[in-house]
């Protein structure tokens, strides 16, 4: 049976595809993203020629972490919680350069509002 | 997996970009005025003995929450979210602050240094027009998202370092036995002493601006040890260079001008002398500029996406993926009040309410270390300075030195205009920002 965290990203990356800006800001941004649960599975979002897939687990060197229990990366990704005050609650840390971190909110606050 | 990260050194160079600036031999100069001639040396050093114990305070909470927070999470555990949201938006007030003074003397540091090179042209264009290129220069440098690479930043301050500290070393050695006569006989200041002690909190602001890098780092001890490293650095170079500047050149002189460094240079070694510190000043401001605007843009930007401030300061910009918004209205204001130090010349205003809201915040940081110890005793510290004295010894002597201050022959602006940010800042954070969070809060999510 597959993860609530699992499903919630699933559906972030359908929306993610959905969206025709988010596409076009896609690229040229190749990334691994590792989604790190600290109580619970974790995964990567693999983001290649403009196309975001979910795969089981860290795969590859990561350019970006997010960490977080599941219950706020699930938060996150489904658009219930604000990422920022997550982040300044210290509830979610969040690994890589800032560029990425912008572009990274920028897509949550394209698809989430 | 884990990438490599920043090593001690870049953290240092970052560190020490930050606080490096053209201003602060201006207030060096300040504090002299105050602590009377040589003894400034003393001060300087005295100011970084007790920046050091503010610097190991923060690396007890950088090694506690290394979750690229920074000072508002540490301040909203030890008081919760209302202090936390004061004490960030003091520090947007701090970094216009910073940046008034800055813009202001790095445009009369590019006059002078026209004039010295003789260079016609340059040395007639008004000082708001520097002001206003220099700003306008940063502001898209960072609306670019153009980002000064770990290696350029670290080559880049230990050159300045390196080229403050031989300057200092060639004046010193080259002094006459008049200059040493002129200032080992000048008395003990006493209360100047306090007074230049407290000048010299402007040289240290912005060292602590690593601490949210901390998740960047190689390893989670590079910050706690970055930070003290740092401030060992800077009094050295800053006690070196204004001693030299002290030494070799007649105080009033030197105070009557908002570049001494650049009078210094003029006095002491001549036209090439004035180039190598013309240098040195412009690499101070560019690595003071490079992290400050865009460092409090992104206070702005991180407390809109949280719902304190207005939700438009958030937008991003889809092609450079900057904070656009936030980094407008962050230029709009120091334009305005760079406009407005650059008409009236008083530049020590700005440099003491800088070191007065700095002074307070770490204060507030030795009594949130403190207050942690009691309150999480069980959370994990990788560093840790044992005994409470560090911590209740800089909270006080930060909070004498913030109300020392607040006196003659500080301008009655500095603590004026220090209450009313204050309060507007306190009212906004208790009265305001829950409001916009509420709103924020109210907007169901699409899901």
């Amino acid at each position: 049976m597959e993860s609530p965290l699992y499903l919630a990203l699933q559906e972030f990356t359908v929306k993610a595809q959905a969206d025709k800006t988010v596409v076009k800001m896609l690229r040229d941004w190749d990334r691994m993203i590792h989604i790190e649960s600290t109580d619970g599975d974790s995964f990567t979002l693999s983001v290649a020629d403009r196309r975001v897939t979910v795969l089981e687990g860290l795969h590859a060197e990561r350019d970006i972490a997010l960490v977080a229990p599941s219950a706020t990366l699930i938060g996150v990704f489904t658009g219930a919680l604000n990422p920022a005050r997550e982040f300044a609650a210290g509830q979610l840390k969040f690994v890589g350069s800032n560029k990425d971190e912008m572009k990274l909110d920028a897509i949550v606050q394209l698809i989430w509002g | 997996m884990r990438k490599r990260g920043m090593g001690l050194a870049t953290m240092v160079a970052t560190s020490a970009g930050l606080a490096l600036a053209s201003s602060s031999y201006a207030a060096g100069i300040q504090a002299a005025g105050v602590a009377s001639g040589l003894w400034v040396v003393l001060a300087i050093l005295v100011g970084g003995i007790v920046t050091m114990a503010t610097a190991l305070n923060f690396s007890e909470l950088a090694a506690m929450y290394p979750n690229a927070g920074g000072v508002q999470v540490y301040v909203r555990h030890a008081f919760g979210r209302g202090m936390s949201v004061t004490v960030t938006l003091l520090y947007v007030v701090l970094g216009w602050a910073g940046g008034s003074a800055e813009s202001y003397i790095f445009a009369q540091a590019l006059t002078y240094l026209a004039r010295a090179g003789h260079v016609p042209v340059l040395s007639q264009v008004p000082p708001l027009a520097w002001v206003a290129l220099t700003l306008a220069g940063f502001y898209v440098v960072n609306l670019f998202g153009v980002e000064l690479a770990g290696m350029a930043q670290t080559v880049m301050t230990f050159s300045m370092i390196g080229l403050l500290i031989a300057v200092s070393i060639f004046a010193w050695t080259n002094a006459s036995a008049s200059d040493w006569h002129g200032v080992l006989t000048t008395p003990f200041p006493h209360w100047g002493f306090l007074m230049g002690i407290a000048y010299t909190v402007y040289m240290y602001v912005g060292f602590e601006w690593i601490t949210p890098l901390s998740e960047d780092a190689r390893d989670k001890r590079v910050v706690p040890r970055a930070l003290p490293i740092t401030v060992l650095i800077l009094a050295v170079c800053y006690a070196l260079f204004t001693g030299a500047m002290v030494l070799t050149v007649p105080l009033p002189d030197l105070a009557a001008s908002p570049v001494p460094h650049m009078v210094f240079a003029q006095a002491f070694g001549g036209v090439p002398l004035v180039l190598i510190v013309g240098l040195i000043s412009i690499l101070a401001t560019f690595t003071f500029f490079n992290g400050g605007m865009m460092g409090n843009s992104r206070l702005l930007y991180a407390m809109a996406r949280e719902g304190i401030l207005p939700k438009a300061l958030s937008r991003v910009h889809l092609r450079f993926f900057t904070p656009w918004v936030a980094l407008s209205v962050m230029f709009a204001v120091q334009f305005v009040l760079s406009t407005i130090v650059t008409l009236t010349g008083a530049y020590v205003v700005p440099i003491l309410l800088a070191a007065l809201i700095e002074s307070f915040v770490y204060a507030l940081i030795g009594l949130t270390v403190f207050i942690l110890r009691r309150r999480e005793p069980a959370t994990d510290r990788p560093v840790r300075v044992r005994g409470s004295v560090l911590a209740l010894g800089s909270f006080v002597v930060f909070l004498a030195l913030g109300v020392s201050l607040m006196f003659p022959p500080s301008p009655p602006a500095v603590p004026l205009i220090f209450f009313v940010a204050g309060t507007a800042c306190f009212l906004y954070a208790h009265f305001v920002a829950p409001r916009f969070e509420e709103r924020a809060s109210r907007v169901a999510p699409r899901t």
